[in-house]
Order: C-alpha cells, then sequence, then structure tokens
C-alpha cells in the first residue's frame, strides 16, 4: 500500500530520535531521585524497633503498587497544579515517576538488607561494631551486590513507564509517535519504529539483569 | 488555593463506576484466562528441544517484555484498523491484554517448571513410577504451587495496566473516569476516587489469591 | 575474670536456662558439654550480649553484660567470638575480614592495622592466604580466619560457639590445633564443643550443661572416668 509512505520522511524519524532522548531522561531523573526515596523506605521497613517507620513504609509501597501508573500519573499532574504549583512539565511529569520508583525499588532495597544472614550481624556485633558500622561496612557492600540484577530489572520496567507519560500531552517516545503518526498517516511504520526504539533500550537491559543474577548466583 | 474540592461528583456518579469496574474486571478476567493458556504454550515452547518452536516463543516474550503496553496497544488498534478490521475498542483491548498477559506468564510458568529439580523426576521414575504418575505428581503440583503467587501478582498487574486501554476509548474504569471529567472537569477528586477503587480490587484479589492458594496448595506453602 | 549469677532465660514460654552460675577465672579453658537443645550455646551467646537475660547477672571482668544497651558494645570489644558456621564477610578478603573491626572500631590506623592482621593470620597458619576470598577457602581456613578475626582485636576471653560442627572431619584438626596453641599460650577461654578429644588435652575444667542447668562439672578426668550424673554417663556413652 503505497500510502504508507506519504510524507515520512527522515526528519520524522529524527524526531522520534530526539524524543526517545526525552525518554531517557526522565528515566534518569525518575531513577535517580527515586532511589533516594527507595533507600528511606528500604530502611524503613527493616526498621527494627520502631514500628511506625515499618508500617508507613509498608503503606506507601502497597498504594504505589497496588494502583495504575497511570491514575499516579494523573492524580499527581493535576493535583500539582490544583496546589498551585506551576512546575515545568518535565518535572511535574517526573514526580509520580519518582514515587513509583521509590516504592518498588524501596522493595528491592528491602530484600537486599534482609537477604543478609543474621550470622554476619552477629559477627560484626561481636566484634564491637555498632550497628550503623555493620549497616555501612558489612550489610551494604553485600546488599547492594544483591540489589543490582533486580534493579536493572526495575530500569526496563521505568523505561516502559515513561510511556504513560503520553496521558497528559507530554512529548516523550510514544506521544511523537502518535503525534508523527497523525501527520503522515504511516502510523504501522512509525509505531514498528517506536517498538523497535523501546526495544533497543530495554533488551540490552534485560540481558545485562539476567547476566548479572547468573553471575551472583555462582559467588554465592 | 482557590481550588475547592467537590467529593459529591464522582460519589455521585458511582453506578457508571461500577459499571466500569465491572468491565474492568471482566476484560481482565477474560485476557488472563487466554493469556493462561497462551502461556503455557508458550512455556512449554521455550523449554522445547525444536529450535522453529524456542525461536518464535521466545522472539514473542521479548518482544512484549521489552515494549510498553500503550504501543502495543496502539500496534493492534491501528493494525486492525489498517487490515481493516474495525473491531470495537473493548475487543481490541481484550486482544492486546491477553498478549500482554501471555508474555509475562509464559515467564513465570517456564521459571516454575525448571525450578522443579531434575533429580525429582528421576527419583520418581527410579521408584517406577510412570512418566504419567512422574508428571502429575512429582512435576504439575509443584509447579502450580511455585507459579500461584507469581501469576496472582501478574493477574492482578494486568488487572491494574487495563486502565491504559482507556486511551482508545474501551469502555472500562479509567474511561468512565475520563468521561466524567470531560464533563465536569473535577480532574483530581474523579481520579482519586477511581485510584481508591483500583487499590481495594487489587487488595481484595490479592487476598482472593493468597487464601486460595493457602487452601488448595496447602502443606508446603511456605516452602518457595 | 567471668561470672555468672544464677542466670534464667527464656524464648517466650519456653525455659532455656534454669539457673545457670559458673565461674571462669583468668587463663583458664573451660569446656562446655551436653546434648543439642540443652542451652549450652545459649551461655555463651548471652555472655557478649548477643541474647538478653532475664533474670542473674554476667559479669565480664567485673563489668555487667546488658544485652541491647550501649555499653555491652565496650565489652564485646574484650571478648572475641568465633561461631558454628564462621561468619566471615564474604566481600572481604581474609586480610581485610581480620583488620575491618580493628580500623573502624578500635580506630588503628591502617598500615598498624594491616601488620597486626598478618600476623594473626600468620598464627593460624595461613600467611599465604592473605588475599584470599571466605568463598575460595576451605571450611577449615574460613574458621582459622575467623579465630584470626576475633584474636586481633587482643580480647581478654575467647568464646568459641561449636566451631567444628560444621567442618569435613579432615579439618577438623587444623581448627583444633589453633585453639590448643592459644590455649596454651594462657588466654581465658570457654568452648562449647563435641570434640571430647581437645577437652582431654585442654580443658581445666569441664561443664556438663542438662537441660537448661549445669548437672556436673570437674576436671577433664573427674567427669569421663567417674562421672556421677547419670545423664552425663549416657551422654558419654552415646558419643563414645
Amino acid at each position: 500500500m503505497p500510502e504508507i509512505f506519504i510524507a515520512f520522511s527522515y526528519k520524522d524519524v529524527l524526531y522520534l530520535l530526539q524524543a526517545s532522548l526525552v525518554t531517557v531522561a526522565l528515566c534518569a531523573m525518575a531513577f535517580s531521585c527515586g532511589l533516594v526515596v527507595a533507600l528511606a523506605i528500604g530502611l524503613m521497613r527493616t526498621a527494627r524497633r520502631v514500628r511506625v517507620l515499618r508500617f508507613v513504609a509498608a503503606a506507601y509501597v502497597e498504594v504505589f503498587r497496588g494502583t495504575p501508573l497511570l491514575m499516579q500519573i494523573f492524580i499527581a499532574y493535576f493535583g500539582l497544579s490544583i496546589i498551585g504549583l506551576q512546575l515545568p512539565k518535565f518535572v511535574a511529569v517526573s514526580i509520580p515517576l519518582i514515587l513509583f520508583t521509590g516504592a518498588f525499588m524501596g522493595e528491592i532495597v528491602r530484600a537486599g538488607i534482609e537477604a543478609i544472614p543474621r550470622g554476619q550481624w552477629e559477627a560484626g556485633w561481636s566484634l564491637g561494631m555498632s550497628y550503623m558500622q555493620v549497616m555501612r561496612w558489612v550489610v551494604v557492600p553485600t546488599a547492594v551486590r544483591i540489589m543490582i540484577p533486580p534493579s536493572v530489572g526495575f530500569l526496563v520496567q521505568l523505561v516502559k513507564g515513561t510511556s504513560l507519560a503520553y496521558v497528559v500531552g507530554y512529548v516523550e517516545l510514544t506521544r511523537a509517535g502518535y503525534i508523527v503518526s497523525q501527520a503522515t498517516y504511516a502510523t504501522m511504520l512509525v509505531f514498528t519504529l517506536v517498538g523497535l526504539i523501546y526495544f533497543g533500550i530495554n533488551y540490552p537491559l534485560s540481558l545485562a539483569s539476567q547476566r548479572l543474577e547468573a553471575r551472583l548466583k555462582r559467588h554465592a | 488555593m482557590t481550588y475547592t474540592f467537590h467529593w459529591e461528583v464522582p460519589l455521585r456518579e458511582w453506578p457508571a463506576f461500577l459499571w466500569g469496574a465491572l468491565a474492568t474486571l471482566e476484560m481482565s478476567g477474560v485476557a488472563c484466562l487466554l493469556g493462561l493458556v497462551v502461556a503455557v504454550a508458550c512455556a512449554l515452547a521455550r523449554l522445547s528441544k525444536h529450535r522453529y518452536l524456542r525461536g518464535p516463543a521466545t522472539a514473542y516474550v521479548e518482544a512484549i517484555r521489552n515494549t510498553p503496553f500503550i504501543v502495543q496497544l496502539f500496534y493492534v488498534y491501528f493494525g486492525l484498523v489498517t487490515v481493516g478490521i474495525n473491531l470495537e475498542a473493548f475487543t481490541v483491548a481484550i486482544i492486546t491484554l491477553t498478549i500482554n498477559c501471555g508474555a509475562y506468564c509464559t515467564e513465570i510458568i517456564r521459571a516454575g517448571i525448571q525450578s522443579i529439580h531434575r533429580g525429582q523426576s528421576e527419583a520418581g521414575l527410579s521408584l517406577g513410577m510412570t512418566y504419567m504418575q512422574v508428571f502429575r505428581y512429582v512435576i504439575l503440583m509443584p509447579t502450580l504451587r511455585v507459579v500461584w503467587p507469581p501469576l496472582a501478582s501478574q493477574f492482578i498487574a494486568t488487572m491494574l495496566g487495563s486502565s491504559v486501554v482507556s486511551q482508545i476509548s474501551a469502555e472500562e474504569l479509567t474511561y468512565a473516569g475520563m468521561m466524567l471529567e470531560s464533563r465536569t472537569f473535577r480532574t483530581f477528586e474523579i481520579f482519586f476516587f477511581i485510584a481508591i477503587i483500583y487499590f481495594v480490587m487489587a487488595q481484595f484479589f490479592s487476598i482472593l489469591f493468597s487464601l486460595t492458594g493457602k487452601r488448595v496448595f496447602r502443606r508446603a506453602w511456605g516452602q518457595l | 575474670m567471668l561470672k555468672i549469677e544464677n542466670v534464667h532465660k527464656w524464648f517466650g514460654s519456653l525455659h532455656v536456662l534454669k539457673g545457670i552460675s559458673m565461674e571462669v577465672a583468668r587463663g583458664e579453658v573451660v569446656v562446655v558439654i551436653g546434648r543439642s537443645g540443652s542451652g549450652k550455646s545459649t551461655i555463651l551467646r548471652c555472655v557478649n550480649g548477643l541474647e538478653p537475660i532475664q533474670q542473674g547477672r554476667i559479669l565480664v571482668d567485673g563489668e555487667l553484660v546488658e544485652a541491647h544497651s550501649r555499653h555491652v558494645r565496650k565489652i564485646r570489644e574484650e571478648v572475641g567470638f568465633v561461631f558454628q558456621s564462621f561468619n566471615l564477610f564474604p566481600y572481604y578478603t581474609a586480610q581485610e575480614n581480620v583488620s575491618l573491626a580493628l580500623k573502624i572500631v578500635k580506630k588503628v590506623p591502617p598500615d598498624q592495622a594491616r601488620g597486626i592482621a598478618e600476623q594473626m593470620l600468620g598464627r593460624v597458619g595461613l600467611s599465604d592466604k592473605l588475599a584470599a576470598y571466605p568463598d575460595q577457602l576451605s571450611g577449615g581456613q574460613q574458621q582459622r580466619v575467623a579465630i584470626a578475626r576475633a584474636l586481633a582485636m587482643s580480647p581478654k576471653l575467647m568464646l568459641f560457639d561449636e566451631v567444628t560442627s560444621a567442618l569435613d572431619p579432615e579439618l577438623v584438626g587444623e581448627v583444633l590445633k589453633v585453639m590448643q596453641d592459644l590455649a596454651e599460650g594462657g588466654m581465658t577461654m570457654v568452648v562449647v564443643t563435641h570434640e571430647m578429644g581437645f577437652a582431654r588435652a585442654v580443658a581445666d575444667r569441664v561443664l556438663f550443661v542438662h537441660e537448661g542447668q549445669i548437672a556436673e562439672e570437674g576436671t577433664t578426668e573427674q567427669i569421663f572416668s567417674a562421672p556421677r550424673n547419670e545423664n552425663l554417663r549416657s551422654f558419654i556413652q552415646s558419643i563414645l
């Protein structure tokens, strides 16, 4: 069907590639800030004696994993403008993604800390180390290694999650694809390209995650 | 802050949301069941010796798992239109959800089958069991027990992910919210209310799956 | 050096230690024997505050041991503990395992800490394994590193919790030899073990723990050749 190639040119391809940079930027923002949140959540969830912290963190994780990301983006985006905050679109879209990252990565952090056998804690304590010292020198190095494969796996989810910024009209890769397809009517071609770009970003991450996981199992 | 919250707007329209929620459940339920069938087939294909089975199955799974659902949705929707097939948005949604869920469930089932140690089937055979008996008692039940929690999570994730089909105007919960929003412009209250409905549904099914699993796989539930 | 006075401990509703009292003098080697579940490991874990006690007192060199307090950390700097499952830090080399606590707890400068670590590892016969990671070492070697790690802190008292129970039989000897050398060097030790040969060779005193109480106490000859308690007699028979 020759109509597919109406008006579709390399300029559109460039536009899509630019948009994919936006996607990557959103991910970088969400992941770096989300990691901070995740560390806080993870530590709160493993707090030995303060039950309130554990409860609050658990509730946070339940809420952000038990509701659709689409809803989170809607609510955060429109909620922010209601409060009167006029933030640049990039930031407004990043915020729900950061909170989302915080919840999922928080679980990964928690699993990492809990994967450390109690014997490691006891060995550290028996040598006279304080809780923070054991955490910093014994638990964290091991936990970080455990957390890396699932974190890379989560990045894939995050990249896919940025596609939902489409719904508030933010121009990332999916919205760009929609715009181009509306302009050129080369819908199938455009979305195939969009899919390939996402695949090109995510597939290496997935492979890396699997390989890291296998390497971790060998050393255990 | 000049905004005043009008919570009665979404609350007043609860019948629309009820229908929406039921549509969401119907959509996700069908997609999950069909997806499960697809998943079992593809899991076996991925584990087979024949490359012509393994290859396509692996390609399918990797393509779906590495691309966003919304892109898949548009692809199927516009793809069908281009080829001249005009289906209802609801049907397109179910088709895409099935394809999506199927890919994720394939991985879950494959991992479950592989997690059963080969030594166990060897032990079964050494005790004089037939292949059918080994399959039924040594492989099938333990596999079901292992895959139950991640499958349950995936089903709930699919239900939550179905909110995206609102973008092709499929009639479900999120779409009901969008319709109301375009009439009343109470974006925040409406979607907050809808998020709560999703949350409650997700919690409900989470508990339901967990209890069902504990009853059916009574003994070794915790030993995963 | 170590005084345990009428200690009672419950795990939930289970009464694990029912009035344990014992004293260990400086330089003494005390071996504790008993069946699994008799509470012998628990006693040890209470001494360095890993487990809290509900009644009684434990005094290390006159200092009261209170689990979960800030003060117990100071006591732990002077009490070395060696675990049945070694508990070496997996992503540190042998030398780093031994020097870590020196650096961060006792604030010893890195070069000096390194030197002490090398010395300690030499004492346990592992001078050639300084840069090895735990997963590259055999069980016996790992346990010897664990002993070196505890020794590096110059403890006044060393506690050994069934340290050979997790080892393959042929690796037990090398660990026991290190412990024997230590004993002959005058270290105050409390050793929970099943190794009767070790007890005979090294112990100044042997304690038999049965169901949370010290059922019999005496020198090695008294315990092994002339046991009075009938539980002890059947225990010895089941071992030999």
